[in-house]
């Protein structure tokens, strides 16, 4: 299998005035093509920081981060959007779709940004939600929300899909659709998912789970027998 | 970048009514200049042709009766195109049991080639016919054919008008001591010479005369050939063209156009930069969270600069395009209701390619720039930072002294600092609705300060008679009081400059003051005379000099003094001064009599009737005051709604939280009165000194040689503004608070942003 994300002792240190508030302190981890990996620790230990780094909306203050042989960490601002642009599909912790346009087109927004994308309705149909194609966000609830933006990381045919707690939000009916949604994507086409959360029950369908506590890694686990989202509970 | 042109459109629509404020005000900036500038310029062109057309005059003299013959030692003057010379009388007529006014001038030949007479109806006069200019002769009802009765020094005279024409010497019609002429009172007959002689009793003479030359160059050399020729005779007047009455009163006119064409739409596109830049502002501050997320997904900053942009180019696009059109209406609508004051036989219209360009480009430019500044800040956002859903770096305070108010007076006095750049904005809506409000109305002040400068505190006395014998005028019954005057032309001349103006006479008395711009009374100085300050400064004459004049006694010494009048300044003098230096008492001003018995003694001029005519002249102005003022009301309105409603919008997820925590909307809508009308305050003693400059500003560009209008700002004008101010905020209110009281909690904190 080959490496397609690798951080090297990355360090991020937001200035407060100050007080140094060190969100990082040596990150060492690396996700494997196809792979389905968790990133669980508690509150303010530095996930939304990592994933932010990963994909490129943030620089560490010191370490490398690599995408497959690209160093992202030495890109300049507009190399960074074009990474962002081919490689990465952003699920975000908030669902921030644009409340002014429809399921399709923030589907489309997404869309047009690269060259071959997936048909929109096609990707809208796998996250279940082509009947609700025309529908503005205010009109859906917070799950289908969820799919939508699912769907704008999709459509873009991204080599890593970045979700920072993306069933947060959800009840647990709803957040399992969600992740089965997510799971079957990476099963059927092997895209490459990084999913932070703090709920470890969602550990529990991982293919690798990275433990973060204060900045650090403290463990890494393999899963030899992923459970399915459905046999999860919580 | 289809799906982002798709959401700046949903932009649009989802605050559609500020946009199409916004829009609106490109829009008229737009139009209202393309509009009133093509038609200056048509009516600029149209002038230019009728004086080419009819021979428009280089030079005009005026002199005592001097031999027709002389005529020809002019016309053999090389570089001397073509010469009338001619005799004028004045006449009054009875239209409809009115008296009207008449100046009676001969007719050049048919063919002549200066000043030609440009028939409209009938035949060219002969024997006992004359024409008639054409827009008095409507006016009155008189048309060709039909015979009227004219007295001149009391002898009656019937003549038959041949038909009706225009003249270049009379398309405004200026006498030089008077410039507020209604074009109903006041009209010009073409009489044949021999006629003019019968009437005036100068056989074989002529008392004036008038010259096209070859090349305009030697306008100034020719001009003093011929007063050597006429000097002899005594001289009265004369002038190059762009001195003639008539025409320098249609230009000083034509200029306040042109400022007016240009000031105004400059006035409202400022406003439109200024409205754009807010409204871009509050949205990008709302979609603070959306940008990030854009970025995120790969977007670079320049398409979120372009993103934004479209949003003024959306608002440039319509309004710039409507505004085109619209502006092609205006123009030929102003331009033939311009010409309809005008004594002028057709118009011309024309596109002009220079100003529609600048057209566009001021309505693609305005909200252009001002939305480069808003587009460029929302590129700059970090995604990283933005995403964290703490967008506006709200600034702690502390105020000590409002410990002992209600909470809620707390917040809405904390709510208006604790947004320095919200509360800005919203200050600067409101200061700008003062402006817009108060200077509207102040226009009206000043036109009512006009008149009671003019008829309260300048000119008291009810009549004005041409007449020198004051005792036959006292003897009048219910004559009151009067006092012989003077009142004759002047005119200076230094190193090549020369200007013209009128030179009053007074006695002791109060029935015609002088008066500077502030109102402060003035006495004419024992020795020497006062003179309107653009003569002072045109011809650098310093207070006290020694200056020479040119006069109807001839050449006249005295020391001069400038001063800044209102309205239409004049040089004023002691009457027993004038006196000594050989001038006669021409007129008498009168308070009380009756018009039919002074008019026994000669020429009358009503003050009363002067200033109902003036209203009268002044109603195309006042209407378009008044528009203004309606306008600036309603835009004003529109302004500070929309300030305040984005205000309140732009927070209702703070004030659904504040709902969950229990307050009730009652409470929640006192604190928003409480901050909305703190902020009125403070706007209105921003808006005021703001709209004191702003009418400073149209004070100096109404300002011209012969006009001076006093900008005034009535403290009616203060209280209207406050309370239409402080009761639009009011009413801008409503739908916020309506909007709360209905407000879905839970919807509006599933917003994103
Ligand atoms: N812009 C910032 N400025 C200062 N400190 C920051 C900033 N962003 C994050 N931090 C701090 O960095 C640390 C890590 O934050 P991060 O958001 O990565 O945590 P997290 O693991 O995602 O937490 P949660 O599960 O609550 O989302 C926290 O202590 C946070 O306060
Ligand atoms: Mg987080």
């Amino acid at each position: 299998m080959k490496t397609i994300l690798r951080f090297e002792d990355v360090w991020k240190v937001y200035k407060m005035g100050k007080v140094d508030v060190v969100a990082l302190r040596g990150v060492n981890i690396s996700v494997e093509e196809g792979e389905f990996v968790v990133v669980l620790g508690p509150s303010g230990s530095g996930k939304t920081t990592m994933l932010n780094i990963a994909g490129g909306i943030d620089r560490p203050t010191k370490g490398k981060v690599f995408f497959r042989n690209l160093e992202i960490s030495s890109l300049d601002e507009s190399e960074l959007t074009m990474y962002r642009r081919n490689h990465v599909g952003f699920v975000f912790q908030f669902f921030n779709l644009i409340p002014t346009l429809t399921a399709k087109e923030n589907v489309m927004l997404s869309a047009e940004l690269v060259e071959r994308p997936r048909d929109v309705d096609e990707v809208l149909e796998i996250v279940g939600l082509g009947r609700r194609a025309n529908h503005l966000p205010t009109e859906m609830s917070g799950g289908e929300q969820q799919r939508v933006a699912i769907a704008r990381a999709l459509v873009k045919n991204p080599d890593i899909i970045l979700c920072d707690e993306p069933t947060g939000n959800l009840d647990f009916e709803t957040g399992k659709r969600v992740l089965r949604v997510m799971r079957d994507i990476n099963r059927e086409e092997e895209r490459t998912f990084l999913l932070v959360t703090h709920n470890a029950v969602i550990a529990r369908m991982a293919d690798k789970v990275i433990y973060f506590r204060d900045g650090k890694v403290v463990r890494i686990e393999e899963n030899e027998q992923p459970a399915e989202p459905e046999e999860l509970s919580w | 970048m289809k799906t982002l042109f798709v959401k700046a459109v949903r932009d649009f629509k989802a605050q559609k009514w500020q946009f199409l404020a916004v829009t609106f005000l490109v829009f008229l900036g737009v139009a209202l200049f393309s509009g009133l500038y093509s038609s200056y310029l048509n009516i600029e062109a149209t002038y230019k042709k009728f004086y080419h057309e009819t021979n428009f005059e280089d030079l005009g003299i005026e002199f005592n009766p001097a031999p027709k013959e002389l005529v020809k030692k002019v016309k053999a003057i090389s570089g001397v195109k073509a010469v009338v010379g001619r005799l004028t009388a004045y006449a009054t007529m009875d239209v409809e049991g009115r008296g009207v006014q008449l100046k009676l001038v001969s007719i050049p030949d048919e063919n002549s080639k200066v000043n030609s007479v440009y028939l409209v109806e009938g035949v060219y006069p002969q024997r006992n016919e004359v024409l008639i200019l054409k827009k008095f002769a409507d006016l009155n009802r008189i048309s060709a054919g039909e015979t009227i009765h004219i007295e001149v020094n009391g002898k009656s005279y019937a003549l038959r008008v041949s038909g009706t024409a225009y003249s270049p010497e009379y398309v405004l019609i200026a006498e030089r001591t008077n410039v507020l002429i209604s074009p109903k009172d006041y009209g010009i007959l073409f009489v044949p010479y021999n006629v003019m002689e019968e009437i005036t009793g100068m056989k074989g003479k002529i008392t004036e005369l008038h010259v096209s030359i070859y090349d305009k160059d030697f306008a100034d050399e020719i001009l003093n050939r011929v007063k050597g020729i006429f000097q002899p005779y005594g001289l009265k007047n004369f002038y190059k063209q762009e001195e003639q009455p008539g025409y320098k009163l249609l230009k000083l006119d034509l200029q306040g156009f042109e400022h007016i064409a240009f000031m105004f739409p400059s006035l409202l596109l400022i406003i439109a930069a200024f409205a754009v830049y807010i409204l871009l502002s509050r949205m990008v501050m709302e979609q603070i969270g959306i940008i990030a997320v854009i970025r995120a997904l790969g977007y670079s900053k320049y398409s979120i600069i372009l993103h934004y942009l479209m949003h003024s180019l959306i608002i440039a696009v319509i309004g710039t395009t409507a505004g085109v059109f619209a502006g092609h209406y205006i123009s030929a609508g102003m331009t033939s209701a311009y010409i309809d004051v005008l004594n002028l036989p057709y118009y011309v219209t024309g596109i002009y390619p220079g100003i529609l360009a600048i057209s566009i480009a001021a309505g693609f430019v305005t909200p252009l720039a001002a939305g480069i500044f808003t587009a460029k800040r929302a590129a700059e956002i970090e995604p990283a930072i933005a995403m964290r859903g703490y967008i506006i770096a709200y600034r702690a305070i502390n105020i000590e002294f409002l410990a002992k108010f209600s909470i809620l007076t707390r917040v809405a006095v904390k709510n208006v600092f604790r947004n320095p750049k919200r509360t800005l904005y919203t200050l600067l809506g409101i200061a700008m609705g003062v402006v817009l409000i108060a200077t509207s109305l102040a226009f009206i002040d000043s036109i009512n300060e006009m008149f009671y400068v003019q008829f309260d505190k300048i000119q008291t006395f009810d009549y004005k008679v041409e007449c020198s014998d004051v005792s036959a005028v006292k003897r009048l019954p219910d004559v009151r009081e009067a006092y012989p005057i003077v009142e004759t032309w002047i005119r200076f001349e230094r190193s090549g400059i020369s200007k013209s103006s009128v030179l009053v006479g007074l006695p002791g008395q109060d029935l015609y003051s002088i008066y500077d711009l502030h109102g402060k009374r003035h006495f004419p100085p024992p020795e020497g005379m006062i003179i309107p300050q653009y003569i002072a400064e045109n011809l650098s004459i310093s207070d006290g000099e020694v200056v020479k004049a040119f006069t109807d006694v001839g050449i006249v010494k005295f020391r001069a003094y400038s001063l800044p009048q209102p309205l239409m300044p004049v040089c004023y003098a002691n009457l027993e001064e004038l006196k000594k230096a050989g001038f006669k008492p021409n007129e008498v001003i009168v308070k009380g009599g009756r018009e039919s018995d002074l008019k026994k003694l000669g020429r009358v001029v009503s003050l009363k009737k002067l200033e109902e005519t003036t209203r009268e002249m002044m109603g195309l102005m006042y209407s378009f005051f008044a528009f203004s003022v309606l306008f600036g009301a309603s835009l004003a309105f529109a302004e500070i709604f929309n300030t305040t409603t984005i205000n309140i919008l732009e927070r209702r997820r703070e004030i659904a939280t504040l709902r969950m925590l229990g307050y009730t909307v009652r409470e929640i809508a006192a604190s928003l009165y409480i901050e909305t009308f703190l902020l009125g305050l403070i706007g209105l003693v921003m808006g005021f000194p703001m709209a004191v400059l702003t009418l400073k500003g149209f004070e100096i560009m109404y300002r011209s040689e012969m006009f001076r209008m006093p900008f005034v700002m009535y403290p009616s004008t203060y209280a209207i503004t406050a309370a239409v101010i402080l009761l639009t905020l009011a009413v801008s209110l409503l739908p916020a608070i309506k909007y709360i009281a209905r407000m879905e909690i839970e919807k509006v904190t599933k917003e994103t942003g």
